[in-house]
């Protein structure tokens, strides 16, 4: 497996779809504006680091999931969805047993054989898997029905023996349960036959993978012909079936090409749902199945959010499902996690909060004015009158005031009051407080997260949980955990190096100076009513420093900011801007904003002058406390 | 007559509980050291575990022996609670539980009594009933009916007072004879259960061994087999691998039940794991078949939940007894599946009950006649059950 390959870390990754049935997804499963895309009838892949929620989205397209779905929209989806999802996953197990067959005994020839085998055994057993779902005689009392068909055991027997030509199989008898029984044993007489190779004489080799039936079967017309016959026999000629390939760039490639090079020409019944991450190599890139079919019909989700606020709906109503889940009584969020200090001054929001004198925002900006010189200026230059910015018109005071707001609370909550050394050289404070209140509360929680729906649930999961005789979780506690989270977080990422990088290091090394360049932008430097808070890669970025930071977009540690809206997959970082991500925002004490946009290499750069360059070393939080 | 229509009978057998500090045994998993609250190392909080979640019940329980581990006090005391709690959890109004041999002190080494511990055991042991009690310390076993259930609890390790019989279960000839004039003396209960702790008929495969078989157990079995005494199943444990049979003897010869241990460590060579039984009495059909039934076993694995038996593990998940023309069976079925691609198992079961009462070896046989003598395939689901059968 190729490094751009590799699994990105995940903090809780217990809460990962892949090992849940159907049925289980479906009964925390939120309906987002993602799945409305999903759901309509054309390719599509789904782009998104790891826990936003890939495999839940695939995993729902199943005849299963949508039987087992309660929910006031699930009806709403199960007439729209006019096809037969057949979930086909690619986890990295599976890859890696994939890639291991006949490794270090068999030619390389043989060996892709027995890969395509293999993975096109998987593919028929979870076509006849979701076969089985259709029809009634296979499925339990249930109160929601999804395409379901009665046929008799004639006509079904009729579809398998079908099948069973057309693959090369024998199903002991002609039924759709027992034929999916014959292909779980196919996959593995495949490891079966290519373990006994390593013991067999080479010569009669090709004979011997001659004779066997399993690699007969082509994927792409093998399954057009399944999927006819069975459509034929429940009188339904055009019924649509969807593959959902679920993280696909960890497949074969040969496979990814096969499918890529079938999507022209296949017929329309058969459509493709892939996911992916938002990384993918320049090779891979070039061999995904649908970024080289720009004509067709296909669709891209993204499954991040560039902007913070449009993952909000979908995080409340995660957060409202957990609540009930846990049938606690209340299930207002904002009851239970308090407030964001943030809420109604962010930038992006549309509300107007009062700034007459003694409101939060007055006394903010009074303070300020007198403990930080640099905004004392920054007040006088702009002839700010702070008694009367009540009065300002709407338009000077957000252009002035409300914009600057986020970035004075974090400034505030790290600086002490400037002060002179006997020199006279200005020295700097920063407060040594822990938890500064400012990453709490709703809509906080929901920015930090990022919209991941892993990261929501494992943070609001350990907070409801450690709960101790009240219904409420402390903005301490809020603090503490997404403390934890990040450091958790940071530590998977210690692992990933970057060797030919800056310093011959480590990824987070680079996260480091990044997090400590916007920190010193926003909290040490002179005030700027837009600090650096964005990074774009330079051109000069050495590959490995960019394939480190691919697994790190992965991942969900650093977020891509694309020029517009759905643009796919990236092969390549530069030339791209980022951020990063909110979840790393306590643990570098930076605001949960974007800001001004940098070099990576001017980070690099500047960051050997940075005085706290020296203490951090890589733990910023350490530096944090010490200061 | 029973009143309900199925009666329902738990086999808890060879807890092989310890007293001692420390979590590890040699012999079992079931020492006084594991907390009760830990229901993945305690097997048999693990089973009360299983026992709500699955909301199991039984009519009676019983219990084949080896409650404690090399006659420790404090082990038969611990291992007695734990039977009393399992009895709770499944609502159980009856609970039967004999002797084994590791719960006699034969070399006298904590009291000269041999069964000190089991006398004096609180609730009393093995019956409240100071009769019953009386009849099991004295005469070696004791009858009783519970609500339609004949049920003989005999002490096979009566005589394990010395080196030499403390090797092997022992029934006498003038037990037997007791036995018999009782049987006379009353009419066959509808469903006849005899409880003990050896078995009564050779059990050596897998290297276990003939060194311990119930001297004179083929006698109880012929005795057991006259069909003027009605119908009846044998439970035992002591050798902690689940097997059922029908004795030697004639077409009514006794059902015998091996019973596995829920909680003795197993020798790996066995590969079997410890397990739990419950066997249900389907009334009706017994009036119409004779003693007909079937069970169901749970397995453990240390840390690890309660869980169905998988093929492989001991007895399996689903299985059943009474029904010994397997290939009678074999016919109808065919005609059954005639003309049919293929056909559910449901659909059998439904038009042939008695599938339901063949043993999990003459099922199999079932199968492989279908397949042989008539061309139909089957396959199974993960419990070795069929799932469907055809052409």
């Amino acid at each position: 497996m190729s490094k751009n390959t590799e699994p990105a870390p995940s903090p809780f990754d217990s809460f990962n779809a892949r090992a849940l049935s159907p049925e289980i997804v479906a009964r925390r499963f939120i309906p987002s504006v993602h799945f409305e895309v999903l759901s309509r009838r054309a390719h599509t892949q789904v782009i998104g680091p790891r826990g936003s929620g890939k495999t839940s989205l695939l995993k729902m397209l199943q005849t299963a999931a949508l039987e087992a779905w309660d929910h006031p929209k699930a009806q709403g989806f199960r007439d729209k969805i006019d096809f037969t999802g057949v979930f086909v996953p690619t986890d990295v197990g599976w890859n890696e047993q994939l890639n291991s067959i006949g490794e270090g005994f068999l030619e390389e020839s043989h060996r892709k054989r027995l890969g395509d085998a293999a993975f096109i055994a998987h593919v028929h057993h979870a076509l006849v898997k979701a076969m089985v779902c259709r029809v009634s005689r296979y499925k339990q009392q249930s109160k929601y029905h999804h395409r379901r068909v009665t046929i008799s055991e004639k006509i079904e027997s009729h579809i398998v023996k079908g099948i069973a030509t057309a693959w090369n199989i024998e199903s002991s008898i002609p039924s759709l349960i027992s034929l999916k029984h014959s292909l779980r044993m196919r996959i593995a007489d495949i490891w079966t036959f290519a373990q006994a190779e390593e013991f067999l004489p080479l010569g009669q080799r090709q004979r011997r993978f001659h004779a066997q039936g399993f690699f007969k079967p082509e994927l792409m017309s093998s399954i057009a012909s399944a999927v006819e016959m069975f459509n034929d026999g429940i009188n339904d000629s055009e019924g649509r079936w969807a593959f959902l390939f679920d993280e696909l760039e960890l497949a074969p490639e040969r496979i990814i090409k096969q499918i890529r090079d079938s999507i022209r020409s296949i017929d329309d019944r058969i459509l493709f749902k892939l996911s992916l991450s938002p990384f993918s190599s320049q090779q891979l890139q070039a061999k995904s199945p649908l970024s080289a079919s720009s004509g067709n019909d296909f669709q891209t989700i993204q499954l991040w959010y560039t902007h913070k606020r449009e993952g909000y709906p979908f995080c409340s109503e995660l957060l409202k499902g957990m609540l009930q889940d846990k049938n606690l009584q209340e299930t207002d969020p904002e009851k239970i996690f308090g407030s964001s200090i943030f809420q109604g001054i962010d930038d992006e929001s549309d509300e107007i909060k009062p700034y007459e004198a003694g409101s939060f925002q007055h006394r903010l900006l009074v303070k300020m004015a007198k403990s930080d010189r640099s905004f004392k200026q920054y007040v006088e230059s702009r002839k700010i009158d702070l008694s009367r910015i009540g009065d300002l018109k709407e338009s000077n005071r957000a252009s002035l005031i409300r914009k600057i707001i986020p970035t004075l609370i974090v400034r505030e909550a790290y600086r002490t009051r400037d002060s002179l050394r006997k020199s006279g050289v200005k020295q700097l404070k920063i407060r040594s407080r822990k938890l500064p209140k400012i990453y709490s509360g709703i809509p906080s929680i929901y920015a930090l997260t990022e919209g991941n729906p892993r990261w929501l649930i494992g943070i609001a999961s350990n907070l409801l949980d450690a709960r101790i005789n009240s219904s409420k979780v402390s903005s301490t506690a809020q603090e503490t955990e997404f403390l934890l989270a990040a450091e958790r977080f940071i530590s998977m990422l210690r692992i990933i190096p970057c060797t030919d990088g800056p310093e011959g290091g480590r990824l987070t090394d680079v996260l480091d100076k990044i997090g400590e360049f916007i920190f010193k932008s926003v909290v040490l430097d002179e005030f700027s009513p837009q600090p650096y808070g964005e990074l774009s890669v330079d051109r000069s970025c050495p590959q490995s420093l960019v394939n480190a930071l691919g697994i790190a977009l992965n991942s969900g540690a650093i977020v891509y900011i694309p020029p517009n809206k759905n643009t796919g997959t990236i092969t390549d970082l530069r030339g791209k801007t980022f951020r990063l991500s909110y979840l790393l925002s306590p643990y570098y004490g930076i605001p949960i904003r974007k800001g001004e946009k940098i070099s990576l290499s001017r980070i690099m750069n500047l960051s050997q002058s940075l005085d706290i360059k020296s203490v951090s070393s890589g733990d910023w939080k350490q530096l944090l406390m010490r200061l | 007559m029973p009143t309900s229509n199925i009666i329902k009978v738990a086999i808890i057998s060879d807890l092989h509980a310890v007293q001692c500090n420390k979590d590890e045994h040699k012999n079992t998993f079931l020492t006084t050291a594991i907390p009760e609250v830990d229901c993945q190392k305690h097997p048999i909080s693990g089973l009360c575990k299983l026992i709500k979640n699955e909301n199991l019940t039984a009519d009676l329980v019983i219990c084949c022996g080896d409650l404690g581990d090399q006659a420790d006090p404090g082990g038969i005391r611990y291992g007695w609670k734990q039977v009393k709690r399992v009895q709770r959890e499944l609502k159980a109004s009856v609970l039967t539980t004999t002797s084994g041999n590791h719960d006699v002190d034969s070399r006298s080494k904590y009291n000269s009594d041999p069964w000190y511990t089991l006398k004096n055991l609180q609730p009393p042991f093995p019956s409240p009933k100071q009769a019953l009690k009386n009849s099991f310390w004295s005469n070696y076993w004791f009858s009783n009916n519970h609500n339609g259930v004949r049920i003989v609890n005999l002490n096979s390790s009566a005589f394990h007072s010395n080196k030499f019989q403390s090797k092997h279960g022992f029934v006498t000839e003038e037990l037997i004879a007791q036995l018999r004039e009782r049987l006379e003396s009353e009419a066959p209960g509808l469903i006849n259960i005899l409880v003990c702790h050896h078995h009564p008929q050779r059990h050596m495969e897998l290297r276990l061994g003939a060194h311990d078989d119930m001297v004179n157990g083929q006698l109880l079995l012929d005795l057991l087999g006259n069909s003027k005494y009605g119908d009846w199943l044998v439970v035992h444990g002591h050798k902690h691998h689940p097997k059922i049979t029908y004795a030697s003897g004639g077409a009514n010869s006794p059902v015998v039940f091996s019973a596995g241990s829920v909680s003795a460590k197993i020798f790996p060579d066995l590969g079997v794991r410890n397990q739990f039984h419950i066997i249900e009495f389907p009334i009706k059909r017994i009036s119409e078949l004779g003693l007909v039934g079937t069970f169901r076993t749970w397995e453990w694995t240390y840390n690890r939940p309660w869980d169905a038996a998988r093929t492989g593990s001991g007895l399996p998940f689903i299985g059943g007894f009474g029904i010994r023309e397997y290939r009678l069976l074999a016919s109808r079925i065919k005609k059954v599946a005639s003309r049919r691609s293929f056909i559910s198992w449901q659909e059998v079961e439904r038009k042939l009950p008695e599938v339901n009462y063949l043993l999990p070896r003459d099922l199999k046989s079932l199968l492989d006649v279908l397949k042989s003598d008539h061309a139909l395939n089957s396959f199974l689901n993960e419990f070795g059950m069929p799932r469907q059968i055809g052409k």
